[in-house]
Order: C-alpha cells, then structure tokens, then sequence
C-alpha cells in the first residue's frame, strides 16, 4: 500500500488528461449532442459515465497484484478472440461509420478490437516472460508469435479497422524489441508489413485516396481531403493561444464526429498551441513513467506489460495528433484519455491501473 | 544459470530502453515542432482557407441591360421592386415560429398561413418570398424590428418593363423563366434556375450582354445549416450592358400602323384571308433596320410575371409571336425579275439588248404560260419589261437560261429537265445566296429563315419559266431588303442589324457594332445600272407597275411590285421591294401582304409608300450614343 503514493504523478497526470478530455467531449460535442438527440449533454454524459467506471477499475487494478493476469492471460485472450470473430457475423456485429466494429450490450457498444488489443500485449507479455529464450528463435519464438498476432491483426483487418490493427502491430513490434528478439528477424517482419500495408491500399482503392488526400487535402476539398482541411482551419482558428474554451466554430459540424477521431483539432482550435503543448507534455510525462516502470519493473512479465501497454498510448498519441497535423493519413485512432469513446477510455485507465500495479512492486520512487 | 541470465539481459534491455525514450522524444518533438508550424507561421494561410467552409448564398439578381431606339427612346427597362424575403436555415424552424407570428399582422395574415409559406413553399429555393411589392409601410416595419425577425430579409429585385408595349415586340422580344430544355445550358453560364433570360427578339439573341452577372450574399453556416456569428460575404451583382439599336421608334409606329391598317383596310372590303403582313427598312448602305413591322403582334408585357393563359391564347392566335420579317418566307413574284435578268446577263444567257415578241404569252411545249396581260405588249425590252413586269420576257431568259429553244424543243426532253433546266434554277439560286435571298441575311435577331429555291419533282417542262417569275421560290422579307439595298448601293450585300452599339451599364460604350458587308455581288455595275432603270420606269414610267402609287411620289423611289400565287385558289402574295431616292439611295424597304385577292400591288405598295413618304419627312437622325450615364 505505501508505495502508491509514490506513483501519485501517474494518477494526477491520467485523471488530468479524463478531466481535460471530458471537458473537451462535452465542447466538441454539444452541437453534435444537440443536433442528434435535442440534449447537449448526450456525449458528455455517456463520457462522464465511463470515466468513472475507468477510474474505479484503475483503482482496483492497481491493488491487485497484476502477476494475476500472466495467469489468466489464455483466457482473456481466447475470450478476445471469439468476440473478434463474432463482432464479424451480421447482425450480432454492429457497422459504424463504416465498420462492423461494435458488439451491442444494450444502448453501450463494446469494442472487441480495443479488448483485443490490450488482451494481446497481457498474452505475449506473458508468453515472452515463460520462455525467455525462445523469442531469439525463429522457429519456436518469433513465427509462433507472428501467427497469433497475425490471425488477431486479420480479424480486426477483416472489420475493417486498419488503423487499430497498425497501432497494434506496431505495438507488438516494439515489445518483440524489448523482449530482444533479433534485429534482423524485426527488420524483416518491417518488410512483410510495409508490403502488407502496400497490399491493402492496392486492394481497397479508399485507403489510397486517403492516403492521397493527405498528401494533397486541398485538391479533394469536398471529398476525402474534408476531414483534413476542416482541422487544418481549426488548427489555424487556434493560432497560439486559441480561440478560447467552448469558442470552436469547427465543431458546428464541420469536423464531423469532433468528439472522436479529431478532438485534438477542437483543443488546438479552443486553447491554441499552448493548450495542445500541455497536453502532449502531459503525455509525455505518462509515457516517461511508464517506461520508467518498465524499466524497473522487477520481474520479465510486468517489464513487457508496461512497455507494451506505455506503447500504446505512444503510438496512439503519436498517429492521432499525427492525422490531426497532417503527417499522416487518415486513420479512426482515438486520442488515449480524451477522446470520446467508452471502450477505449475504460480500457486505458485499467491499463494505468496496470501500471500502477507494476510500480508498486518495481523499485519507483 | 538465473542470475546469470539477468546480467546478460541487463545491458541490452538497458540500451533498447534508451532507445525508446529517444524515440518518443523525438516523436513529441516532432509533433510540437508541426504544430507550431501549422498553428502560428501557417495560422494565416489556414484562415483564408474558411471560404472552404459552407455558406448560405443568396443570389442577388443583376439589374438588365435597357434597350434604347436610336434616338433615346426606352424600349425595355428594369424597375427596381421591393420583395421582402426570408431565409430558410435548416433546422430552425423555432425562430420561423416567432417569425411568423410577429409578422402575420404586418402582412395581414393569418401566422399559420404565413408560417406555412415560410417553411414550405418553393422549398427548392434559399429564400422564400414572402411579399413582391412591398408596401413603405411593411418595409419601414421590417427595418425597424430586425432583430425579433431573423432571416427576414428586403431584397430590391429588378424588374423587367416594355414602355412601348407592342411597338417594336418582335425586335425586343421578352424574358421568362429557363425553358426546361435550356436549364443545363444555363447552368453551365452561372445562371441560378430561377433566372429569367431572354425567350424572344433581342431579349434572346443579346441574353448574354444584356444579363450581367450575378451577385451573392453568402452568410457563414455550418453543414448542418445554423448561421454562425461571422461577416457575410457580400458580392455585388454585375449589371448588364445597354442596347442602342438602329430602329427609330416613330418610323416603327408608322410601319406598325401602316401594316396594321392596310391589313384592316383589306379585311374591310371583305378579304377575310388577309391577316399578316411584314414591311422592312433598311438603311441601303449600311443594312441598319430602322423598322421592321410584323403582323400580327403581341405585347412583350404579356410575359412578365408569367403570361395568362389569356394571353397566352392571343399570343398564339395566328402565331402571332412569330416575326415574319425574318422567320416568315413568302414567293417573290415579280420582284424576282432583277435576279433572273442579272442572273442570265452574268452568265451570257442574254444581251442587254434582248428584245421579245409578247404576244400574251408563250407556248412550251404543250403548255402555253400566259403573261398577267393577256393582250401582250409586242416587242419589249429589258428595262420595258421590268416596267410593265413582262412575264413573257422573263419566260424567254428562263428558257434561254436554260438552252431551250421553243421552236425546235431538245429532242430529249428528259435529260433536258435534268440538265438544262437544272443548271438554270441553279444560276437563279446561287445567285439569290450572293443576295441573301437564298442564304441567311445574318440579322442580329433569332430564328431567321433562309429563303430556297424549289426545284419541282417531278420536274416540269414549265417550271423553269415559272422560276423565272419568282413562282417558284420563297424569300424571306428581310432576305428581299438585302437583295434590293444591293441593286440599289452598287451590289453590296449588307448584313442587316438591330443594334448599333452595346454600352455598359455607367453609359460607356462597349462595342459598336459596324455595318457588316457580306459580300459584293458578282454583278457588274453596267447591269445593276440597267436594273435600277427598269426599276425607276415600274414607278415612273407611263405603264409603269407601280406608277400609280409612286409617279408623283416626292421621294424618288425605285422599286418593284410582285404578286405570287400564295397556294390559296385566287389569292396572290402582295410584294413590294424599293428603294428610295433612284439617284441617292438611303433606304431600301421590302413589304409582303399574303392571301391578298388579285393583283397584289394593291396591298405591299400603299403601305410602302405610306412609310417611304414618314422616312422623307422625318428622316432618321444619327444615332444619339451617350456621352455619360443614360439611365
């Protein structure tokens, strides 16, 4: 229990971003929430909900002994898988914006994709931690693993959800990294990827043109280079010190679904370039405590946990605030903590609870 | 073995830690070092990008151009009317609710009524009209309570008016709402599809100098249609350039009333198959129309607002809307002569000094075609001929046109009506293109038609002959002022025109329009000098065709008479094609009277002299071009 209070920054640090992305739903959605449901509280509401049972779980995780989960990770992993697999069947899988994405539990959506995702790194974490050896293998470490992480990534590709699935390879490409397997093996699965990645723009030709709008928005301005142009202008509107808290006029629906994918083109619209630093120092903070943990974590299990989990957020950080500046293309991946959605701001605090756990048993502090 | 393992593991998971940290520091930096890029150096660029943004545009119609005779006088003109409009947000149907109930009383309905005109009537449009001609009342109302009635709008929308009403309407023309069958043409032009353009005369054929360009008033809304509190983007309409046109007001009202009259004359004494007519006059050198009559005629001021189905009854009685002048194509008759003798003295088919024996007619074959005076006038020459209007002669240069010799006819009359007939109908047509008889004279106004040549099948031993007399062609009248303006200038072909010059719309000249010469006829100046003689004799000399109406006419005309067999049993075309005065040509006038009761120069002639003798008495002044605003 002592050893809590030492990690005090990684829970101030996390329910200040729930606090600043909970704020933030509720301006980027009000107009959304009024429209679509005549209350402009809707979204808010729903985010405030999940919040709190995110927080609550944080804290329970954070007391229990995460080496648990190296039991139960099979489990939770099989578990995954067959929500992945039914989330597929018509009717049971529900399609939105485009993707059959959701399994419906009354009004509330959950994401397998997103279980998935963490239930992968507890899985690997855990295999990595009972054969130490073996991932220098290529055989009987690195293409055993390849398959469970490829079958995960074809059922999530098979929704389709291509920017869940990049987040999650390259997740996993990076515990492979700290769980040392080799350097060539890494540089040749990158190969496989990129012609992978190659191989599914050519197959969907939408994927292309997102790429391409990226690249040149301002062609394609009423079509896909829209989403792009309507941040940049937030971007824009926000200038240094933005426009000021509920002051977007890019959420009046010209960024569609603001509360999502592009909330951080509301923040740098609203609280300008200083808002947005903040937050991403903020981030930054989470991530330097999470690879701290990692680092010091005493045992391979938890060392591979943190890093994996501290990993997501990176990347998810990373491409979302990527797509919202226009480096990348466009990609639905939510912004840890602050965008809305149920699933994955649950999950992300049990993730910190997680970590938490960890730091408890590491040398931290 | 385990702690063994951990140091070896120590260091690399040490390093690829490291590494880690790097990578995310180097990601953070990027993205910051992005955002300040996009954020404050690029900030300005991004903003001037919100015209990407939607906007709730309004069109604002441009005021037309306005169309002046050539003295000044207004023929078309835009009256500004004030319309109270109010515009339709999406989704906002609280506040149309406050609308309507605040302005139900100023407008003197019910707010149910007026609620339900608000949201659902021409839901197609932006804004929906709420009053046309708002009382000073209703708008100082309006002014004076904007804020408790958003969207409701004043809006000075132009509107089109003819002065003149039915004076000069076929040349004018009139606007109305896009023919479906247009609306992609229109479209394509920037045109809203509530635009009115221009369906008739010069309204259509000047529609695209006289629209302007529309302005906008584009209010910033989101997609989902709620107005944001942003500046409105106000572009101004551009207005449309002005006509000055050639026509001279009371010349037309005298041909108008000239037409009209001798229409109602004939009528009166009981020719109920009279009832059209056209006069044409032309400025003999440079083809400016300074008249054009059609009958019957319309009221342009019909149109406006939507034509009555009253109206719109009249308008079709008789095909009234159609400009015969132009569209109209009537047999010549006689006044073909000059074009078959010029034809057959270009070609060497006959002599300047042709003489035949008329003795009332002349055999062909077993066809004996008889001249209109069945006694016959003996021994004539050209100019004889076209004083009198010999149809004998004329048989014979037919038929020499021709190569047939009536004592001794081809052996194979066949390859004759194949051949020689052939060739001569042709040396009439090509020569009628050099006229604008058989071409397009060109004239600034929609839907001209060329006059033919017939070129009977089967062919006819007598068809020739007939051709010969203009029996077997049809011109338009605007096609014979061309052809008698040539005869009477030296052989310059002019194109006819309406207008003389385009102004913007502060009164700056934009354009004008010079007198177009088509072509030079390929008549050498000694025949059309015989011509012109013959055709001084049909109004002067003592047999002379038209002596009667001309012989003491002050103003020197020229000019021939015909009448054409017009289809219906004993009713002839009435033509008149002159020029005025014989020694100094200003005008040339071209007049068709069809269905008249027997000899037509008692139709076509009067009324020509009638406008002849107006033109001599108030010749047209020049063109009075502005030297400034004109409005």
């Amino acid at each position: 229990m002592h050893k809590l209070h030492v990690d005090l920054s990684l829970v101030v640090v996390a329910l200040l971003l729930v606090v600043i992305g909970v704020t933030m739903v509720h301006s980027a959605s009000t107009v959304l929430s009024g429209i679509r449901f005549h209350d402009n509280f809707f979204y808010v509401k729903k985010q405030l909900l999940f919040a709190s049972l995110g927080t609550f779980l944080m804290f329970v995780l954070a007391r229990l002994d995460y080496r648990k989960l190296q039991r139960v990770a099979g489990l939770l992993f099989l578990l995954s898988l067959v929500f992945l697999v039914l989330v597929l069947v018509p009717h049971i899988g529900q399609v939105r914006g485009g993707s059959r994405a959701w399994l419906g539990i009354g009004a509330f959506g959950l994401q397998p994709s997103e279980l998935a995702k963490f239930s992968l790194i507890v899985y690997l974490s855990a295999w990595f931690a009972r054969y130490p050896m073996r991932v220098q293998s290529l055989i009987k470490g690195f293409l055993p693993l390849l398959l469970i992480t490829g079958v995960t990534l074809m059922l999530i590709i098979l929704e389709p959800d291509l920017g869940q699935s990049a987040v999650i390879g390259m997740t996993i490409m990076v515990m492979l990294y700290f769980a040392g397997a080799r350097l060539r093996h890494m540089g040749s699965l990158v190969m496989i990827g990129l012609a992978a990645f190659v191989g599914l723009i050519l197959m969907a030709p939408y994927r292309l043109s997102r790429v391409v709008a990226f690249l040149n928005p301002w062609q394609y301005p009423d079509t896909i280079g829209y989403h792009i142009i309507m941040s940049l202008i937030a971007l824009g509107r926000g200038g240094l010190l933005g426009v000021g808290l509920f002051h977007s006029t890019q959420k009046f629906s010209y960024l569609p679904e603001p509360q999502t994918d592009f909330i951080f083109a509301i923040i740098t619209e609203e609280l300008g370039m200083v808002g947005a630093v903040f937050v991403l120092v903020l981030f930054l903070f989470l991530l330097y405590r999470g690879m701290l943990i990692a680092m010091r974590s005493t045992d391979r299990f938890g060392m591979l946990l943190a890093a994996g989990l501290t990993t997501v957020i990176a990347v998810q950080v990373i491409i979302n605030v990527g797509v919202v500046t226009s480096l990348m293309p466009v990609t639905g991946i939510t912004l840890p903590f602050i965008s809305y959605g149920g699933s994955s701001l649950t999950l992300m605090l049990c993730a910190v609870g997680v970590l938490l756990s960890i730091a408890r048993q590491s040398r931290i502090g | 073995m385990a702690v063994k393992q951990k140091t070896k593991r120590r260091p690399a998971i040490f390093w690829r830690s490291q590494f880690m940290f790097f990578a995310i520091a180097v990601g953070s930096a990027t993205l910051i070092l992005r955002l300040g890029y996009l954020q404050v150096s690029q900030a300005k660029q991004f903003q001037s990008q919100i015209s990407t943004q939607n906007f709730f545009s309004l069109s604002i119609p441009p005021s037309r151009g306005w169309i002046y005779d050539r003295e000044g006088t207004v023929m078309a003109a835009d009256v500004p009317e004030f319309v109270i409009q109010y515009v339709r947000y999406a989704n906002d149907t609280v506040s149309a609710t406050a609308v309507a109930a605040e302005l139900a009383p100023v407008l003197g309905m019910s707010a149910n009524k007026l609620y339900n005109i608000m949201i659902n009537q021409t839901p197609w449009e932006a804004a929906v009209t709420l009053v046309n001609q708002a009382t000073p009342l209703e708008m100082s109302y309006i002014a004076e309570h904007r804020n408790s009635l958003p969207g409701v709008i004043m809006v000075t929308v132009p509107v089109r008016a003819y002065p003149l009403g039915m004076v000069g309407a076929h040349e004018i023309g009139f606007i109305g709402a896009i023919p479906p069958n247009q609306v992609n043409q229109f479209q394509k032009l920037g045109y809203p599809n509530n635009a009115l353009v221009g369906l008739s005369g010069l309204e259509q054929s000047y529609q695209n100098e006289l629209m302007g360009q529309y302005g906008q008033e584009k209010i910033p809304i989101t997609p989902g249609g709620i107005p944001l509190d942003q500046p409105i983007v106000d572009v101004p309409p551009q207005n449309g350039d002005n006509l000055i046109l050639n026509l001279d007001v009371k010349l037309q009202q005298v041909a108008e009333q000239a037409l009209q009259q001798r229409i109602a004359f004939l009528r009166g004494v009981g020719e109920t198959n009279v009832h059209s007519g056209t006069i044409v006059v032309m400025n003999a050198h440079t083809g400016a129309v300074l008249a054009m009559a059609s009958y019957p005629t319309y009221n342009p001021n019909w149109w406006l607002g939507g034509i009555s189905n009253a109206n719109y009854q009249k308008y079709l009685t008789n095909n009234a809307g159609l400009n015969r002048a132009i569209s109209g194509t009537y047999m010549p008759g006689s006044t073909e002569k000059m074009l078959t003798a010029m034809a057959a003295l270009t070609h060497g088919e006959m002599t300047p000094n042709l003489l035949v024996d008329d003795l009332g007619g002349l055999q062909i074959g077993n066809y004996y075609m008889h001249n209109w005076n069945q006694g016959g006038f003996g021994w004539v020459g050209l100019k004889e001929a076209l004083e009198v209007s010999d149809d004998t002669y004329f048989y014979q240069v037919g038929l020499n046109m021709g190569h047939f010799n009536t004592s001794n006819p081809p052996a194979n009359i066949n390859a004759w009506l194949n051949g020689g007939r052939v060739s001569a109908l042709n040396q009439i047509n090509q020569l009628g293109k050099a006229f604008g008889l058989t071409s397009l004279t060109g004239i600034d106004l929609p839907g001209e038609s060329a006059g033919y040549v017939t070129y009977a099948n089967p062919p006819t031993l007598y068809d020739l002959p007939a051709a010969a007399i203009g029996q077997e062609e049809a011109y338009s009248t605007i096609g014979l002022a061309t052809y008698i303006a040539a005869i009477a200038n030296g052989g310059y072909r002019v194109q006819p025109e309406v207008v003389h010059a385009i102004t913007s719309p502060s009164g700056q000249i934009v354009k004008v329009i010079k007198p177009h010469i088509v072509d030079k006829v390929p008549v050498s100046q000694a025949y059309l000098t015989i011509i012109q003689q013959g055709l001084e004799l049909a109004t002067h000399g003592q047999l002379g065709t038209a002596t009667y109406y001309f012989g003491n006419d002050p103003a020197n005309v020229a000019g021939k008479t015909g009448t054409a067999e017009s289809g219906n049993p004993n009713k002839n075309n009435s033509v008149f094609a002159g020029y005025a005065p014989y020694n100094n040509p200003q005008i040339a006038v071209a007049a068709v009277i069809p269905n008249v009761t027997g000899e037509g120069f008692r139709a076509a002639a009067p009324m020509a002299q009638q406008v002849i003798d107006y033109y001599f008495s108030h010749p047209a002044k020049a063109v009075v071009l502005p030297n400034g605003s004109n409005k």
